[in-house]
């Protein structure tokens, strides 16, 4: 085994991507919760898929995200993370934090529109007919829509489907350019400007270094696997 | 954004001993800088060692023996610590030690240039981040495809807002990309992250700053560059990229995201220390700008030879699978121990200025970083254009006392031609850029290069434009102008009875 200058040729395997694509629904899926109004029982079942997902993370401890998603988890220990009061200060309507994306494109109703359109549109097309309580462009739903899109991913994964893994990466890079990746970074500036409790921050932190490792996992898969055809059986 | 109490720690391999570099010396050479310094047996054929004891380091040095190309695989065994990748670095002792004659002065000055490296980080966002896959050796087989690669990364820049001037016109990043990834959409400089290959050309070419590229900030390669000149001992400089191995001998490595991320700045700096070179990559380089690189050289060789100096500037070095062959550069006096900013609208003028001291010099030279605008007085109206356009500040325009003024600072100046392009005066040769150096120039500060009266409104008393349009303009129109009521009332007025 040869290496390049920045050592680009390793041989270690980290393990299957279909067990990838599983550990990433369970975070999206997590992290979409956490974003919602804050209730005990709830909490509580997020503590014990944290715990679970911790202890399923080890192959990716060396990826960007690992970190804030540690720091993620952890804050989902303490006692009472988040309070209904902090949650509507931050995150309710006219809160300091508004964590619709329509509320970080600016005054034209329009461009408002056109997301919360193209949004719907993207949710139709990957078959799910979703009913709203908060919003199409609310976070939770957009979070909860990557974690449908990545157990899409897995499930073709564990077919040995390469067409349909290609169908769906290109999804989740298109969903997360278009999307979270753009108004993340602006959300979690509010959270850190309204001195936000850790949960929310760290939460919101670790959407954007997911969703930005992501973006760019889920071009660089879809590049490799369009080489599927000349692949040696074996 | 920078953390002063970042935490930085050093591993070295206890091996360096056995190839000639006493472990005891460097370790309280380290303590000295007040780092963390571990030693660790057997780092370099057990690099495994890393992921234990890196936890808890914000930047990490690891000092082995040759392994540099390995690298990514040391980077890999940080990252499982929780050191970003931009926050680690590999130091190849043994390797670049070889052929110096004094070799422990030269690891403990390679040493320090690492560790000011790491403190001058600027600090890192997600985005800055890009994973990619490693490139297939060969075919592959299904069951290897449906495992996870390792995933190696490379910084990425990104556009710091309220810095960029693109909304006024600027585009030098676009202009200068050579991969065409950045594009400018309603005032806003969109990166496409697919086609960025992490060449910094953009981080160095931005007059404002507004390009963030952590790992390869002009920060930290200036921290380095200065640590060089400080510790090196009349070292040559030699500015290489992560594709070519540090050169042995006496020569002492600055890492720059590529050779065209050199700028003038950092060469004339690097040559008050000594001799200087830059390798060139060649076929691994995508970034195809050899030419800007080697017109920066020759503008650096023909601005010291101006000035009757000798200087040492080994041309553009191809590398052959990822080695460089420098001669011996002659050792000479210890270099400058501060140095001022490499990148950025002024540093390459406060370069130049520097180097050429009290001497009056006039180069022309197409390789210069600078330019002087020269502005006919005549045929300027004065419509304020250049300087709005001007991303630099270079170019100013200012009403006060009833009159209009154009001034001009030379130091500001990039040569970069959008004040020629926004100019509606251009074809009667209003302004027009001459590429070079002009040092009495440089040593005016800021200057009127233009002035006019300006003509108010006869209603309101709101300046309307200044008498050269107005006479502009009735040239131009001719009788249909020449009515008193378009010359001399404001838009406001324009209609109502005088």
């Amino acid at each position: 085994m040869s290496f390049g200058p920045r050592g680009e040729v390793k041989s270690r395997a980290l393990g299957s991507w279909g067990r990838a694509a599983r550990f990433r629904q369970g975070i999206y899926r997590l992290l979409a919760s956490s974003f919602l109004p804050p209730q005990k029982e709830r909490w509580q079942q997020m503590q014990e898929a944290a715990k679970s997902l911790r202890r399923q993370d080890k192959w990716a401890r060396d990826l960007p995200f690992y970190m804030p998603w540690r720091e993620f988890s952890a804050s989902l220990g303490q006692k009472e993370p988040l309070s209904l009061e902090d949650y509507n200060r931050l995150l309710g309507p006219g809160g300091d934090a508004p964590p619709w994306e329509s509320s970080y494109l600016g005054p034209i109703l329009l461009a408002q529109a056109e997301v919360v359109a193209d949004l719907q549109q993207a949710y139709l097309r990957a078959g799910l007919h979703p009913t709203f309580p908060h919003g199409p462009d609310h976070i939770s739903v957009e979070l909860e829509f990557m974690s449908y899109l990545c157990g899409q991913e897995a499930e073709a994964w564990e077919r040995g489907d390469t067409r349909e893994v290609r169908r769906q990466l290109k999804r989740e890079g298109k969903f997360l350019g278009g999307h979270l990746c753009r108004w993340l970074p602006a959300f979690v500036r509010r959270l850190e400007g309204a001195a936000a409790p850790p949960v929310l921050v760290k939460g919101a932190y670790a959407a954007w270094a997911l969703t930005c490792h992501d973006y760019d996992l889920a071009r660089l898969l879809d590049a490799e696997l369009a080489f599927a055809p000349t692949i040696d059986e074996g | 954004m920078r953390d002063e109490r970042m935490t930085v720690r050093v591993l070295l391999c206890q091996d360096v001993e056995d190839k000639g570099l006493p472990v005891a010396s460097l370790l309280s050479f380290l303590q000295e800088q007040g780092v963390e310094a571990q030693v660790a047996s057997q780092l370099c054929p057990h690099p495994y060692q890393i992921a234990q004891k890196a936890k808890g380091a914000d930047q990490l040095i690891v000092a082995t023996c040759y392994r540099w190309e390995a690298a990514g695989e040391l980077e890999e065994y940080a990252r499982r610590a929780g050191v970003s990748p931009l926050a680690f670095q590999v130091v190849p002792l043994a390797r670049i030690c070889e052929g110096d004659p004094r070799p422990l002065e030269k690891a403990q000055a390679s040493l320090a240039m690492a560790v000011l490296r790491a403190r001058a980080f600027p600090g890192a966002r997600p985005e800055n981040l890009r994973p990619y896959l490693l490139p297939r050796q060969r075919r592959i087989t299904r069951r290897a495809l449906f495992s996870l690669s390792s995933l190696s990364y490379r910084p990425i820049p990104t556009v710091h807002r309220a810095r960029c001037r693109a909304e006024d016109g600027c585009r030098q990043c676009v202009h200068t990309c050579p991969h065409e990834a950045l594009e400018e959409e309603g005032g806003i400089i969109q990166l496409r992250r697919e086609a960025c290959t992490s060449c910094g050309a953009c981080v160095m070419a931005c007059p404002q700053l507004a390009l963030e590229m952590p790992g390869w900030s002009p920060e930290e390669v200036r921290a380095e560059l200065e640590a060089a000149l400080a510790y090196g001992q009349g070292r040559g400089i030699a500015f290489i990229c992560p594709q070519i191995a540090p050169p042995g001998g006496p020569w002492m490595a600055v890492r720059v995201p590529c050779a065209s991320a050199v700028s003038v700045a950092a060469l004339l700096f690097a040559l008050q220390g000594g001799a200087v070179a830059v390798g060139h990559c060649r076929h691994q380089c995508q970034s195809g700008l050899r030419q800007v690189v080697e017109a920066r050289l020759d503008f650096c060789r023909s601005l010291l030879t101006a000035l009757g100096k000798d200087p040492v500037i080994i041309p553009l070095v191809d590398a052959t699978d990822g080695h460089i062959d420098l001669p011996v550069p002659p050792l000479q006096e210890r270099g400058p121990t501060s140095i001022g900013p490499i990148a950025g609208a002024g540093a390459d003028a406060q370069a130049i200025l520097s180097l050429t001291g009290d001497h009056l010099l006039t180069l022309a030279h197409e390789g210069a970083p600078l330019g002087v605008a020269q502005v006919d007085e005549s045929s300027c109206t004065l419509c304020s254009s250049c300087a709005f356009s001007c991303p630099t500040g270079a170019l100013g325009y200012e009403e006060r006392e009833g009159q209009a003024f154009l001034s001009f600072e030379a130091t500001l100046c990039i040569a970069c031609g959008q004040c020629v392009e926004s100019c509606p005066e251009r074809e009667r040769g209003a302004i027009a850029i001459w590429r070079g150096v002009d040092t009495a120039t440089l040593r005016e500060g800021r200057k009127t290069v233009a002035k006019d009266e300006m003509v108010s409104c006869q209603r309101c008393g709101e300046r309307v434009a200044t008498a050269k349009m107005l006479s502009r303009l009735e040239g131009l129109l001719g009788a249909q102008f020449s009515s008193r009521r378009m010359a001399q009332l404001c838009q406001d007025c324009r209609g109502l009875p005088l």
